[in-house]
């Protein structure tokens, strides 16, 4: 049954990234399909669960298999015209020695990561004290909002600051479906999520780059050291990161292709985002930025006729889980005491102390490698030496808009339930997962480095490169 | 309207300049300075292409190699992520395939877990639970210097995963709850908390669950 269940999911999520974005290379389509298929799916979990069904094996296969037939119907025209164009060819694309050196680098990397995360079930405190045990008790209850673990009587501790209570619902929910279909464990869940990244993330950056670059992008991004041993745990920072620098990455392809299918694709992966972790608004914040950017662009061209202002539309639209969970929460009495100071305030101590944990996090390769080293090395390189690559630099921007509005967003953080010197000193480590793809893509996509591997690659491709 | 499309043209001119003087230099870095060491020579061109390309791809590979080793030696952090997390987790793993669940976390969580799945095994599925704190996981008996827990699953949540469906009721909780008031079973660790039951109990029975109903007991 869980067998069935999961390709469900991956047919659901490859039939709607299909729809939303015709010409996703087969890298982006099965690379992205887990996430997006548990996004759909666990959001009509919820709502199922809302209306007070059971979360039961037939319920979840029969949404599964409604979403594969909504999607099926959605595509009908483009699954009709591939299959009368089908004929089977197989090419091996073997591009280079080097990539296929850094192919096999990753391949083997990756494996022993993804026997890792399966081997071990969860035993991590933070999924183990939430995230896990929250999907399990619903598989067992068949329920979400009705759990014994939400009850103040047997949880007097619920409603406490910081509880697990008031967290975004996707992989508690992601959790629950694989446990529901008969799982011993649910790190399936994490590892075909990470797994599926690598993919998706090479088809994303071989839009913009040569496949050299690409592959270095990947591996790059692979080898950041607290990343990869995190992407094994069962907690939310890594497949968090996932999608907000997916979505975030497809919204600076949108920047300057316009093209509508992009943004599109990136504001459903930002939108799962939100309903993965709350902090997902910021990602929003800047693709919002970045659209009305573009409109302002749009205005100075062409006046007020030119700006499509319905485009904000999209970006807003990818708050709605986030919304409709504050609504849910609020109605259901599943919330818990604030820890956000809603009022601007001024603290000097607490300003120094994020900036200097900001720093040290950015700086230290203890946890990142080299990553942000490079990355800065890069944005100066082009912004100084080299005219064409100022033409990337909104994706930079984009990166480090981004990370000011996290530490903006930590900084109006009430830290009752912990200090913040603990906070910045061993949980802080995990803050910055989202940005390291972003700042990959970056270094190896930007003008002065991309040129360089074009022309290598242009030198030792068995084909002509396409880019 | 003439004069600022004149200066457009002229920023523009300036900009194409700009590009192609920068191409060019990479250009120079990467073609004509490789091309005059390798590739422009007479021998190399003459060479099918196959081999130059054959050629082109070993230097590259080679180049990549002592970059990639230069790296895992000189950087810590990479060198800590390839053969500590890496290969190390594949030469540890793959031999131990066979090993069920239950034995691979505990040997992530050790004794810990081990006295969590003692107590499931002893209690029934309706059991109300009262669980022990952290300091009676970490603080050993009187005649022994070490505790063999960590503590590490001191936390009520982690015990409901491992214990459900019995209920669990800790120490903050007595005589708030409603389920504080229904213990069915008393959780002993390092020989802590016998004083919670209404009987006497053998002072050499330091870790287990026992009923708060003294006529409930089953022999071990």
């Amino acid at each position: 049954m869980l067998t069935i269940g999961i390709i469900l999911l991956y047919i659901s999520g490859w039939l709607l990234i299909r729809a939303v974005y015709r010409d996703a290379s087969w890298m982006e389509t099965v690379g992205f399909a887990f996430p997006i298929g548990l996004f759909v799916t666990t959001l009509l979990m919820w709502l199922a669960d809302w209306m007070g069904l059971r979360l039961t094996p037939v319920l979840l296969l029969s949404l599964n298999v409604l979403m594969t037939v909504a999607g099926g119907w959605v595509c009908r025209h483009q699954l009709q015209r591939s299959l009368k164009e089908y004929r089977f060819h197989f090419t091996l694309n073997l591009n280079n020695l080097l990539w296929l050196l850094l192919l096999a680098l990753v391949i083997y990397a990756e494996a022993s990561n993804f026997l890792k995360t399966v081997y071990f079930p969860v035993y991590d405190r933070d999924s183990l004290a939430g995230f896990d045990t929250i999907g399990f008790i619903a598989a067992q209850e068949h329920t979400y909002r009705g759990m014994s673990i939400f009850d103040g009587d047997y949880m007097p501790q619920i409603h406490q600051a910081g509880s697990y209570i008031s967290y975004m619902p996707m992989l508690q929910l992601s959790y629950a479906y694989v446990y529901i279909l008969g799982a011993a464990t649910s790190k399936l869940v994490p590892a075909l999520f990470f797994a599926g990244f690598m993919l998706g993330f090479y088809g994303l950056m071989r839009r913009v780059t040569c496949a050299t670059a690409s592959i270095v992008g990947v591996l790059g991004m692979l080898m950041t050291p607290e990343m990869l041993s995190f992407s094994s745990l069962s907690n939310t920072n890594v497949v968090h990161a996932c999608l907000a620098s997916a979505g975030l990455l497809y919204v600076c392809q949108w920047y300057p292709s316009h093209r509508f299918e992009q943004l599109m694709l990136g504001c459903l992966l930002l939108a799962a985002n939100c309903w993965m972790r709350a902090e997902g608004i910021i990602f929003v914040a800047t693709a919002l930025v970045l659209v009305a950017l573009r409109g302002y662009g749009q205005f100075r061209q062409l006046g007020r006729k030119g700006i499509e202002w319905k485009l904000l539309l999209l970006p807003l639209a990818a708050l709605l889980p986030t919304l409709l969970f504050q609504v849910y929460a609020q109605v259901e009495g599943l919330t818990s005491e604030s820890i956000l100071i809603t009022r601007p305030f001024w603290d000097a101590v607490k300003f120094g102390d994020m900036c200097s944990g900001a720093w040290f996090l950015s700086i230290t390769s203890t946890y990142y490698g080299w990553t942000f080293h490079l990355f800065l090395l890069v944005v100066v390189l082009n912004f100084i030496l080299f005219k064409k690559g100022k033409a990337t630099l909104y994706v930079a921007g984009a990166l480090l808009l981004a990370f000011v509005l996290y530490f903006v967003l930590l900084y109006h953080i009430n830290y009752i339930w912990d200090t913040l010197d603990h906070v910045m000193n061993f949980s802080a480590k995990r803050f910055l997962f989202c940005y390291v793809p972003i700042a990959w893509y970056y270094i190896v996509s930007n003008g002065i480095v991309g040129q360089l591997f074009h022309q290598l690659d242009s030198h030792i491709n068995f084909r002509r490169t396409e880019v | 309207m003439e004069a600022i499309l004149n200066e457009r043209a002229v920023r523009l001119k300036i900009i194409i300049r700009t590009e192609v003087r920068t191409s060019r230099i990479l250009s120079l870095l990467l073609q004509t300075k490789c091309d005059r060491m390798i590739f422009s020579n007479t021998t190399f061109k003459s060479m099918p292409r196959w081999v130059r390309l054959l050629l082109g791809n070993l230097g590259a590979v080679a180049v990549a190699l002592v970059v990639l080793v230069a790296i895992e030696k000189t950087s810590d952090a990479y060198n800590w992520t390839w053969e500590k997390y890496v290969v190390k987790n594949l030469k540890v793993i793959s031999p131990k395939l066979h090993v069920p669940l239950e034995g691979r976390l505990t040997s992530k969580l050790g004794a810990d877990l081990g006295y969590l799945i003692f107590i499931r095994n002893t209690t029934p599925t309706n059991a109300v639970i009262y669980y022990p704190t952290m300091a009676d996981f970490t603080t050993p008996p009187p005649d022994k210097e070490k505790s063999i827990f960590n503590g590490r699953l001191h936390e009520k949540l982690i015990a409901v995963r491992f214990l459900y469906p019995r209920r669990v009721v800790v120490e903050s909780e007595l005589g708030v709850t409603s389920w504080s008031k229904k213990l069915t079973h008393i959780c002993i660790v390092n020989g802590h908390n016998r004083d919670m039951l209404p009987y006497q109990t053998e002072d050499d029975f330091y870790n287990g669950a026992l009923p708060t109903d003294s006529l409930l007991m089953t022999p071990l």
